[in-house]
């Protein structure tokens, strides 16, 4: 492999809450396909021992005394590798549906200069199809049209949550990233603050063992305070301190 | 209004003061949110000594039933306390957040201070060195964020104590 990465501190976030079933093996995979990358799990006041199998898979752990949000527990990762001065950052679920053998994609895509930002994103074209539901497809439709609209750029997959950001991108999310649905926010944030985001299509799986945090009966009040949040993100004031 | 029910709302006005005044007195109440309750407080007062107001604001508005700008203005005073209330938990949950957040920043921090010293209890002081960031590394305290936010907290003379071991 001749990556342009290679010579890059790269950094690896991955936000987790109560994911023990899932956690060794993903720690385990991105160590095989990008080795000696810094690999911080933030264990979000997970009341099953996700964060001793993280440590013990060889990842940073990072404990908030208690659960904080996806958007709080990636910040945290950020506020890290901020301060440690990583060149790259990459942000996966601790699920582990994002595949880690897709990320020199997205990673060759940053390093290269093509973007600022790389997302992973299943519904690009040339993407599989994945096995979501119905409704769940329609929320995505409807929030892609909504974050398309407000980013001024086409949005394939507004909840993705698979991220490549090179040093800028990721201070700037360290600042502005929201507590509650971080992912479609920060693709409005990006946009205004003149970021280069580009899409890549790439499988992700469905998740291994657990269940998602998400469920069907919160799914409307879900679209509703999503649709208000990045409503807001076209207007809210963006920090740059 | 009748004597009797002035004499009720004076009363309610007078407990409601004197309540929120003795809670601050015990630290239960901060002066500052207290203010808004002491405003609803003496604007019943008010209406209690003088109760021409709420006909006089009814005529003004053209307000058929006079009392029912009682309960517009009640409810009034509860919505801006409430609107009140949010702000300060938006507030709160914020600080919340950041400080769980700089709670686990600066617990990893000394996981890898306990390190870098228990290798230099063993002697180990090349690779303590190595470790402590002053090699290829980068100085884990050498971004502006860190010197703003989380190394202002920490004792400088970390290093030197290190040493006197």
């Amino acid at each position: 492999m001749d990556h342009k990465w290679t010579s890059l501190h790269i950094a690896v976030i991955i936000p987790a809450f109560n994911e023990a079933g899932n956690i060794a093996a993903l720690v385990q995979e991105v160590n095989q396909v990008i080795p000696g990358a810094k690999i911080v799990v933030i264990d979000d006041g997970s009341s099953d021992n996700t964060g001793q199998i993280a440590r013990s898979a060889g990842a940073l752990v990072l404990t908030p005394p208690y659960n904080i949000g996806i958007g709080g527990a990636v910040q945290t990762g950020l506020k890290l590798v901020v301060i440690e001065g990583d060149d790259i950052v990459i942000r996966l679920d601790g699920d582990g549906q994002h595949p880690p053998i897709e990320i020199p994609r997205l990673l060759d895509a940053v390093a290269d200069g093509e973007a600022d930002v790389a997302i992973g994103s299943r519904f690009c074209s040339g993407g599989e199809a994945p096995p979501i539901s119905f409704a769940r497809r329609i929320g995505i439709f409807f929030f892609s049209q909504l974050t398309s609209l407000l980013a001024g750029q086409k949005v394939t997959d507004p909840t993705s949550g698979f991220y490549v950001m090179d040093k800028k991108a990721a201070t700037f999310l360290s600042h502005n990233l929201s507590q509650d649905y971080p992912e479609v926010d920060a693709r409005v944030l990006l946009s205004r603050a003149g970021f280069r985001v580009t899409e890549y299509a790439t499988k992700m799986r469905p998740r291994i063992h657990g269940v998602s945090s998400i469920t069907v009966w919160r799914a409307f009040y879900y679209v509703l305070k999503v649709s208000l949040s990045v409503i807001v993100a076209r207007s809210r004031t963006i920090s740059s301190e | 209004m009748s004597v009797n029910y002035r004499f009720v709302v004076f009363l309610t006005s007078i407990f409601l003061i004197i309540t929120v005044w003795s809670l601050i007195k015990r630290g239960l109440f901060r002066p500052a949110y207290a203010l808004l309750w002491f405003f609803g407080s003496f604007a019943i007062l008010l209406l209690a000594i003088f109760p021409e107001i709420i006909p006089f604001v009814a005529r003004l508005f053209g307000v058929d039933y006079p009392p029912s700008v009682a309960f517009a203005f009640g409810i009034f005073i509860l919505i801006i306390l409430l609107l009140n209330q949010t702000i300060y938990l938006s507030t709160f949950a914020r600080l919340n957040k950041e400080l769980a957040q700089n709670y686990a920043l600066l617990q990893y921090r000394l996981e890898k201070l306990e390190g870098i010293v228990k290798q230099y209890h063993a002697g180990d002081f090349q690779n303590a060195q190595l470790e402590s960031g002053s090699g290829e590394d980068k100085p884990i305290d050498s971004g502006e964020a860190a010197t703003q936010d989380i190394s202002g907290s920490l004792p400088g003379d970390i290093n030197l104590s290190l040493t006197q071991t």
